[in-house]
């Protein structure tokens, strides 16, 4: 009976941890069938963890203003020279600093080795930025600790001592509330997690995004909605109102608006430059050469999220192709790399996905007079929306797919010799056929499918690029009376 | 100003109502929590539980105490949800539900006191203790990434973090006690 209800004990434990195995849980269930009462000597233990659960943030503070009497206490008697060198605010902000980092995911050598001096992350870029004054997360100008961080404009990087690097662009509020928890209450936050990190979460007002292994954006907006894009990965979000039980995957390529009522939506589009910096688009705005991008995939699928990435200025070699490959990459055909004309255009990520659907279709409105090009698989036949509507430059450009079983197990993708190279002319698996349209009034283009073999059974295809370039810009070298189409 | 009697009368059993729902919602999330042996959906399962209670706003007595009337609405959702989730269901039979339930009440009823006495028993935690609980529910870290961080088994970490809770909850009682409460 006492190792019955020991062995209980242990198998409760689990479950409250959401740690066991099916196997453990069958047992779990068999021994309290076996004798009901095993639970009743628990109930305590089991309210207290409902209680540590339900009041998370509550204890985080408590905890916090414990630590930091600690920290007082053992630093009550600092030496002459650190009184000498530190302000008192620093001196106190160090003391806590110096026990709240136990606190952190990060310090847990640090803890097993009972020396709790290191802080949880460090600044190691910055630009342009003006800190406000209840920045209380950072100690020695680089330095992180629990706290808060507020800059009123610019951007900078955290580099977790647990593996994530954050990089937050513009007005941002945010508190670090441990090396695996970060609450957005204002900006913008562009993560990328080490598999060792998984489970690194940022919070914002409406929305938990945790990450599952994978490089994420979050943005706090103004009015009170948060923006969720996923550049590699996955991510799960927990919508913190509305009637979803379980937290929603987004996959790589995904982009969705969660507000405070839990109602999510597809972000069609974002932009980004060539610093990887992004953000969501206004509508019809015409600062760029194109203004939207928007497809016919119809809205009432509930778990559609694909979100189209213009790049401005961004086309060059080893440019990912797609928003939903973390590897296939343009290049030119030769070490000469991309055509002059190709070089610096803005450029959308399509989705190879799609490259499949013969409904497809994706509409460009173009805001000023613009070369629009559409690169084309060469293994099938031009689609005749593409003969009707663009001509083609003669010019070719190359496809580096890089692994071949990325989807397939890990015994199965250590065979894969297939790599993605760097640089122009290296590993090209596909040469895909430029094909330009010279947009000489603004307006919507309609494209559509990537195309299909005459006959099925043939080999495969990829989906169509798409890339833009200013009506004045090079042209092709062998252009030698470019027509204007009108649109 | 709204001089209509009837109208009137509803008005002020919606804030009456909402007032006893809000200063309710500790005490019912301890009791589905525990219910649901800290399963992560009991805050959804609460919130289903309240779209409820609002539903059935006309049929409260305001003569009758609310936590008991509540905890009726409460069960029920849990039972539901156990019964969506197989998972769940595997983990009590009727008997232990029945003594679950009559214990969630007598606990859930004193979840106010009982959350003021666990923040004083949270300070008296040693830095490793404080380290693993903020770990676990401020961070969410999960166990498993806790382990591997700490070059242990899953079981050792689960097993120091029952010894805390068993720690934290005779701490409780015993502050419960020396309080009078």
């Amino acid at each position: 009976m006492a190792s019955a209800e020991h062995r209980f004990a242990e198998l409760l434990s689990l479950v409250l941890d959401g740690a066991c195995s099916d196997a453990e849980r069958e047992e779990f269930a068999r021994l309290q069938r076996e004798n009901p009462r095993l639970v009743v000597g628990h109930l305590d233990t089991i309210f207290t963890h409902s209680l540590l659960q339900w009041q998370s943030e509550d204890i985080s503070d408590c905890m916090t203003l414990e630590l930091a009497a600690k920290a007082r206490d053992d630093v009550a008697e600092p030496t002459a020279a650190h009184s000498a060198r530190y302000s008192r605010r620093t001196f106190w902000a160090a003391g806590a600093a110096v026990l709240l980092v136990a606190a952190g995911f990060a310090a847990w050598q640090v803890v097993r080795a009972a020396a709790v001096d290191q802080p949880i992350a460090e600044v190691v870029a910055q630009s342009g930025v003006t800190w406000a004054t209840d920045s209380t997360a950072l100690v020695n100008d680089n330095l992180v600790v629990p706290g808060r961080l507020q800059n009123k404009a610019g951007s900078f990087t955290l580099q977790f001592r647990s593996g994530p690097t954050v990089r937050i662009a513009g007005p941002t509020s945010l508190e670090i509330k441990s090396a695996m928890l970060v609450h957005l209450d204002r900006g913008q936050a562009t993560a990328r997690v080490p598999e060792s990190s998984k489970g690194f979460a940022i919070k914002t007002p409406v929305a938990k995004v945790v990450d599952q292994g994978t490089e994420f954006g979050v943005a706090a907006r103004d009015d009170g909605k948060t923006d969720v894009i996923v550049f590699e990965g996955r991510v799960d979000v927990q919508e913190m109102a509305g009637p979803r039980l379980q937290p929603r995957s987004l996959i790589i390529g995904d982009a969705a608006r969660i507000d405070a009522l839990g109602s999510i939506d597809r972000i069609m589009e974002i932009g980004r430059d060539t610093s990887g910096q992004w953000w969501t688009k206004d509508p019809g705005t015409d600062k760029y050469l194109i203004a939207s991008v928007n497809d016919n995939i119809v809205s009432d699928v509930s778990d559609m999220f694909t979100c189209y990435q213009t790049t401005y200025g961004g086309l060059q070699d080893d440019a990912l192709a797609y928003a939903d490959n973390p590897y296939h990459q343009w290049n030119g055909l030769t070490a000469e790399g991309l055509p002059a004309f190709l070089r610096g255009a803005d450029y959308i990520k399509t989705f190879n996905d799609y490259r499949y659907r013969q409904d497809f279709e994706l509409t460009i409105v173009i805001s000023k007079p613009t070369n629009l090009y559409v690169f084309a698989d060469n293994r099938i036949p031009p689609p005749d929306w593409l003969k009707n509507q663009f001509e083609d430059t003669g010019v070719d450009i190359g496809l580096d797919e890089g692994p071949w079983l990325r989807q397939a197990e890990e015994k199965y993708r250590k065979l894969d010799k297939n790599t993605t190279a760097v640089g122009a002319g290296k590993s090209i698996d596909n040469t895909f056929s430029v094909w330009r349209r010279r947009c000489v009034n603004p307006g919507p283009v309609t494209l559509g499918n990537a195309g299909k073999w005459a006959t099925e059974g043939k080999r495969g295809r990829a989906m169509y690029g798409i890339a833009a370039t200013p009506m004045d810009a090079p042209q092709p070298a062998s252009d030698a009376a470019p027509r204007g189409s009108g649109i | 100003m709204d001089t209509d009697p009837d109208k009137k009368d509803v008005r002020d059993r919606s804030t009456r109502f909402v007032e006893l729902l809000t200063s309710h919602q500790r005490k019912l999330y301890g009791y589905i929590a525990t219910m649901l042996l800290g399963d992560p959906a009991a805050a959804d399962v609460l919130q289903e539980t309240n779209l409820d209670l609002w539903a059935a706003l006309d049929d409260y007595d305001f003569e009758r105490p609310f936590l008991p009337w509540a905890f009726g609405f409460a069960r029920q959702k849990v039972l539901v949800y156990r019964r969506s989730h197989c998972r769940s269901r595997l983990l009590f039979g009727e008997e232990a539900l029945r003594l679950i339930n009559q214990a969630c009440m007598d606990y859930a009823s004193e979840a106010d006191d009982r959350l003021v006495a666990l923040r004083l028993c949270l300070q008296k935690l040693n830095p490793q203790q404080a380290t693993l609980i903020r770990e676990r529910y401020v961070a969410k870290t999960p166990v498993k990434l806790i382990a591997e961080h700490l070059d242990e088994t899953v079981q050792n970490i689960s097993s120091r973090l029952h010894r805390i809770r068993k720690s934290l909850a005779k701490c409780i009682q015993a502050t419960l006690v020396a309080e009078g409460r």
